[in-house]
């Protein structure tokens, strides 16, 4: 696999006019996870590999070692980390050999926008049409919802500071219209 | 000119901030926290436009949004805006405003000749006159009426401004920040729940702004204060003045439109956001919207200098101006008498008080009488005189009833008449939440009944006209809301102590006779000052056998405007039911419907505009093909290159020079944007085979094939290749614009037909980039650039994929075919497109590799007779259709569609059906979407045989090609065929679909 | 805009959801052996109920899963929401809002 570091989205071709608070991060291993949760089997196996207890409970993260497991639906979860995806899916697939799982690498399919700052709150909220008030949402949450008119999926990894994972060929679109939300914060002295 | 209207002083203006503005070229002064309106009739300034259809003189009639006259052109340029009322504008330094709906000049108005044609003017004029003959209509009446009847003019260039939207979540959101909207936020605060309170005004405090009132030991303003500043210090309470809720949608959304910097001086707004809109979901919403003064509905009423009572008070206490100095009150209630009180204490004169109500009595009425002020009770204004503003009343005592008058007149002189004739509640919001309205005799107005959201109504609106009534209802309005939403309200502060006046009652006086019934003299008797509406044109509509309330608002126009009727409807159908002599709940109210105020375009669309209208969706490559000066084409949202022109060639030049490389030597496509579902599990042959119509238990592993995905209709919907990675693990992939429809079509059938299927379907669309190489020398290429790989047809024959290392980075490569032509589409991570597609234009160049975009692509596969979704099919196309009963399985038992194939429509024999078209003149390229016929020379309207789905010039055959759908066309090969266009009727063979390499040898390279 | 309750993620806003049509029509065992009628119902037709409906979402720009929803076609009212396979909950005694 080529490195990770030479990859390249359309949102780096913009990169320069982002404002403090909002960055494209560097791409990381993702690995999209299919399975049953209420089969042990699966749950132990996940579990053996990455350490983690996959999220039961909508919209949460479980946060282990090395990776993190993000709850997508009622049997799907992305695996995020700074490791190797390709590894991690080979021990995935070897650890669940025989379940009726799916395992993809999808580390490219998204790339993942940080959003930080006083101001983090007011871009989402002129973005997004979903409740991300403090009282509502916490860090170790997510939620998959819609940036402008992009899907995504919004983490809440500290008080004032989310990552925004999207499609890589939505990335330019919700790059810049992010950097144009906060444009207005920004200017002011 | 200084402002000989301004009171002593007193009222919520700076008196030390003087600022310039011009109205109609002249310069004026007026002071900050003034209104436009305001400031001119401190200026003394009544006459501020001419009316709709007669081109009366007009004025300002009230304060704020009820406003039906006084519409002005605003600033100038981009910026401008048509039709804003005076009342609602922020004076601000520099402002400049003009009349609208006047030629040439407000004072001169050629069209006020209108009014001696009045009597024609009435209602469905416009319907009546205009409806032929319809060369007259282009030619004559439109131009006319649209400068005579034309309000005020869009600006001509793109507006500069920036606005946006914002999303909020309250638990409590409090429409209306008057003493019950205050009182409810602060109770909804108390109890932590999280609170919005929104108030059109620059200042908090509706009505408080304009009356004097003692409220404990504080006066208003200091009571006002307090309330911001407790409201204020609640870190989640959000308070946004100049802020108007202007529709509220289901589920308690409601939108709010708040004007930023609408009351700055232009050079403090530069680079500010202008107008945001919110878009709010409560949890639960109180409406404290207060009410509107109606107006009385009398002879000649709408001449400058008549006014509603209330907004004179305002215009009194809250601006320091007097509208007039010489003023008659005609009220039917005594609320209004307090006015007059105001006025006489700000130096005005009152010079009578004209009361419908024969015995009015009551706390007001004898301070009125106190002051010596004369009241003349039983009688009603029958008419106005002036010319620009009115100079006297003609009064005369009325008896209960009556239909006409008979007692003799009396004149009275004065330059202002304040007119009150009682309240309506403000239900507009409460209506368009779909509330049911319930008429009250006793405060003669419609009250909110039965909610039909989880909302509140307190303050006026609900029907409470003291500030007693007011402040407990808030509070109790938001304390409910609070605990609806699961919060607990502190204890109910004690009341304060309040001093008002003691309110008695009110008569309704829906119309006052003239000398002869109302529609048969001469008198205009105004409802809908905006509209130029009068009792007479309600009486002909009801005449003219109009009935329903909403037939004769649009027969009448009453109601419809920037105003949107606010002091019309409900005197309009007062005096409909008194003409069709139904009470007037049975008559019932027209449908209230958003914006409550108009909201400018700027605002509705907030950052949707230009590159964020819809998002744009670029490939890892894309700035490669915009370097190259590819040409784009919009696929869906992605951005997909249409063609590489080079310098100097046309479209067809390049379009030529792109498909004879793909023939002759090699070329490269970027196909990264097709849909790619990765479909995992036991069942997972076992599901392709009932979405797809062919047979997919059998296929190899690394073997690849076409399918076509229909509904159960039968009808085409998607196609594409799928691949076997593994026993149970396919590679999907979809149309570029299907993919996101296939995916959801998969989980459907997934989820609710056929949950006992083991399958997961994962989408991974953007972890793959593809790029297509194709040509002869394919073949030689991908071996430069991946020397390891064995590509003999043996190891990797057509439909079959490998993985493998090209141009050092890890991929998968497919032998698929669109164009005919040996092709290997090269996969590999998208962030790694650009990279392995400058290797590919690398190691190509010694091959002459030509990048194509999707024209040549489209080219190339109609060649070959190839068929896109969505270009040769409709939605209603089935396969058969297409000629391709080949890949609908015969033997699978059941696959979606199916069952629909022998249909009696779907088996017909005069279906249309795909065939190729060759015009007689090979360079004649059909219009797509040409409609066929087999008759030439048939009648008008010619039975219309089929289209022409694609149609292009084929460089490689040397000749035009298109592709048809034809009735019955797979039976009608070699027929003529023809297209009569515009100019000239284009002659073809009727021909098989495929045209080039009909035996499929060019595949191997 | 209506407030739609996704039975895994609770209520969200319309726009992250598809329509999906009247629920409980489900896809016949063996539609071979229905004849063309019975076949264009099953394909065609629908109730267009005024008043309470059940009818399926899918949340497409959330967790991706299809469930049913009771909603009063007159006022947008949304009794509940149900995921595919269970009991729709009981409706409000009033046949509600259509007058
Ligand atoms: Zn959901």
């Amino acid at each position: 696999m080529a490195d990770n570091a030479s990859w390249i989205t359309p949102a780096a071709a913009i990169a320069e006019s982002f404002p403090d608070g909002f960055s494209e991060l560097r791409p990381c291993a993702q690995v999209n996870l299919r399975g049953d949760i209420a089969d042990l089997a699966f749950t132990d196996a996940v579990k053996s590999v990455t350490g983690l207890t996959l999220p039961d409970m909508p919209n949460k993260v479980a946060t282990g070692k090395d990776f993190k497991a993000l709850w997508l639906s009622p049997d799907e979860w992305l695996l995020v980390g700074e490791g190797d995806a390709e590894a991690l899916v080979q021990s995935l697939e070897d650890a669940l050999a025989g379940q009726h799982v799916a395992v993809n690498d999808v580390s490219a399919n998204r790339t993942i926008f940080e959003l930080s700052g006083p101001h983090s709150h007011h871009a989402l909220m002129k973005s997004s049409e979903y409740d991300f008030h403090p009282r509502v949402f916490a860090p170790g949450d997510c939620v998959q919802t819609l940036i402008a008119k992009s899907q995504a999926i919004v983490e809440q990894v500290g008080e004032n500071m989310f990552h925004i994972y999207v499609r890589s060929s939505f990335s330019r679109y919700v790059g810049g219209w992010l950097a144009e939300a906060l444009a207005e914060y920004n200017e002011a002295p | 000119m200084t402002q000989h209207f301004r009171t002593a002083s007193g009222g919520r203006i700076d008196r030390k901030k003087a600022i310039n503005f011009t109205f109609n070229g002249q310069k004026y002064i007026g002071y900050e926290g003034d209104t436009l309106a305001s400031a001119l009739l401190a200026n003394g300034v009544h006459l501020l436009g001419r009316s709709f259809k007669y081109h009366r003189p007009r004025g300002i009639v009230a304060a704020g949004a009820e406003e039906p006259n006084s519409m002005v052109q605003l600033g100038e340029g981009a910026t401008t805006e048509p039709n804003i009322r005076a009342t609602q504008i922020s004076l601000y330094e520099g402002l400049t405003a003009r009349s609208v709906n006047v030629w040439p000049t407000v004072e001169f108005d050629i069209s006020a000749i209108n009014g001696l044609f009045a009597k024609i003017m009435t209602a469905g004029f416009y319907n009546k006159t205009f409806m032929w003959p319809r060369a007259m209509w282009m030619k004559l009446y439109e131009p006319v009426i649209r400068r005579a009847a034309g309000w005020g003019k869009a600006p001509t260039t793109g507006d500069p401004d920036i606005y946006d939207h914002m999303h909020l979540h309250v638990e409590v959101m409090v429409v209306g920040g008057g003493p019950a909207g205050l009182m409810a936020a602060l109770a909804a605060g108390r109890a932590r729940a999280r609170v919005l309170l929104v108030d059109e005004q620059g200042e908090f405090g509706g009505s408080l702004l304009s009356k004097k009132r003692q409220i404990g030991a504080k006066d208003e303003m200091a009571w006002i204060a307090d309330m911001l500043a407790e409201l204020e210090a609640m870190p989640d309470v959000t308070l946004l003045s100049r802020s108007t809720a202007f529709g509220y949608y289901d589920h308690n959304y409601l939108c709010v439109l708040e004007q930023k910097t609408d009351h700055l001086p232009a050079a403090e707004r530069k680079g500010k956001v202008r107008q945001r809109v919110w878009h709010v979901r409560a949890g639960q919403v109180v409406l404290a919207t207060g009410a509107h003064e109606r107006p009385l509905v009398f002879a000649d009423n709408d001449r400058p200098g008549i006014m509603l009572a209330s907004s004179v008070q305002t215009y009194v206490n809250r601006y320091g101006v007097l509208p007039g100095k010489k003023m008659v009150l005609f009220t039917n209630n005594d609320a209004a008498y307090e006015t007059a009180i105001d006025l006489q204490a700000a130096g005005g004169d009152i010079v009578a008080i004209v009361d419908s109500r024969a015995e009015p009595s009551g706390e007001l009425v004898e301070a009125v009488r106190a002051l010596d002020i004369e009241i003349l009770a039983g009688y009603a204004i029958t008419g106005t005189r002036g010319g620009k503003r009115v100079e006297s009343v003609q009064v005369r005592a009325i008896q209960k009833g009556a239909k006409v008058y008979t007692s003799a007149a009396r004149r009275i002189d004065c330059d202002l008449v304040a007119m009150s004739g009682g309240w309506s509640p403000v239900v507009h919001l409460f209506s368009q939440s779909q509330g049911q309205l319930e008429y009250d005799e006793e405060k003669a107005c419609f009250l909110p009944g039965t909610k039909r959201q989880a909302q509140q109504v307190a303050g006026a609106l609900a029907g409470e006209f003291t500030l007693k009534e007011c402040l407990a209802g808030g509070y109790k309005a938001g304390a409910d809301a609070a605990r609806a939403t699961g919060f607990t309200p502190k204890r109910k502060p004690a009341a304060p102590e309040i001093d008002e006046p003691a309110l008695g009652g009110i008569e309704p006086f829906w119309v006052v006779p003239g000398a002869r019934p109302i529609g048969e003299g001469m008198a205009k008797h105004f409802v809908d000052l905006q509209n130029d509406t009068t009792a007479a044109d309600i009486e002909l509509a009801v005449r003219e056998g109009f009935e329903s309330v909403e037939h004769i608002k649009r027969y009448t126009l009453t109601g419809f405007g920037t105003d949107q009727g606010k002091t019309s409807n409900i005197n309009a159908l007062a005096i409909l039911s008194g003409i069709l002599d139904k009470p007037i709940p049975k008559v019932g109210t027209t449908t209230f419907r958003p914006p409550y105020t108009p909201v400018s375009y700027g605002a509705l669309a907030g950052r949707n505009l230009g590159d964020w209208s819809d998002p744009v969706r670029v490939t890892s490559i894309h700035d490669w093909h915009v370097e190259n000066g590819a040409l784009f084409e919009n696929v869906g949202q992605w951005k997909r290159p249409w063609y590489f022109p080079k310098t100097g060639e046309t479209m067809q030049d390049a379009l030529n020079r792109e498909c004879l490389a793909v023939r002759n030597g090699v070329g490269v496509l970027d196909a990264s944007t097709l849909g790619k579902i990765d479909i995992r599990g036991p069942d997972a042959a076992e599901f392709l085979n009932r979405i797809y119509t062919n047979a997919w238990a059998k296929l190899g592993i690394r073997r690849v094939r076409y399918g076509l995905m229909c509904h159960e209709d039968g009808m085409v919907f998607d196609d594409g290749t799928t691949a076997r990675l593994a026993e149970d693990r396919f590679l999907m992939t979809t149309t570029t614009g299907g993919a996101a429809g296939v995916l959801d079509w998969l989980e459907e059938y997934l989820q609710t037909e056929w949950p006992e299927l083991r399958v997961y379907c994962t989408s991974v669309t953007e972890q793959w980039a593809a790029v297509s190489i194709t040509g002869p020398t394919a073949g030689a290429l991908l071996k430069k650039l991946a020397p390891e790989m064995d590509l003999s047809p043996e190891s990797f024959p057509f439909l079959s994929f490998k993985e493998g290392v090209v141009a050092g980075i890890d991929a998968r490569i497919f032998r698929i075919s669109f164009t005919g032509e040996l092709t290997y589409e090269i996969n590999v991570p998208w962030a790694c497109g650009l990279a392995l597609w400058e290797a590919v234009m690398a190691a190509g160049a010694e091959f002459d590799i030509t990048p194509y975009g999707t024209e040549s692509m489209h080219i190339l596969r109609a060649e070959k007779g190839f068929i896109i979704v969505g270009q040769e099919t409709d939605g209603t196309t089935t396969p058969q259709d297409l000629g391709m009963d080949w890949i609908v399985s015969k033997k699978k038992p059941d696959f979606i569609g199916k069952r629909s194939y022998n249909r009696s429509d779907t088996a017909r024999a005069d279906r249309k059906q795909l065939v190729g078209l060759l015009t007689e003149a090979p360079d004649e390229v059909l219009p797509e979407g040409a409609q066929l016929v087999f008759d030439a020379n048939a009648p008008k309207p010619m039975p219309m045989m089929g289209h022409v789905t694609s149609s292009y010039y084929s460089a490689t055959l040397g000749r035009s090609i298109a592709l048809a759908l034809v009735k019955g066309g797979h039976e009608k090969k070699g027929q003529k065929i023809f297209a009569p266009l515009l100019d000239r009727t284009v002659t073809a063979e009727i021909v098989d679909p495929v045209f080039y390499d009909k035996e499929g040898e060019r595949l191997n390279g | 805009m209506l407030n739609i309750d996704c039975p895994w993620c609770g209520k969200r806003h319309e726009t992250e959801f598809r329509y999906g049509g009247e629920a409980h029509i489900a896809r016949p065992e063996d539609p071979a052996a229905l004849d063309d009628t019975e076949w264009a119902e099953f394909l065609f037709m629908r109730k267009n109920t005024k008043g309470y409906f059940a009818e399926r979402w899918l949340h497409n720009n959330g967790c991706r899963r299809w469930f049913n929803v009771i909603r009063n076609t007159v006022t947008h009212e949304i009794v509940g929401s149900y995921k595919m396979g269970e009991t729709p909950p009981k409706l409000p005694k009033s046949a509600g809002g259509a007058k």
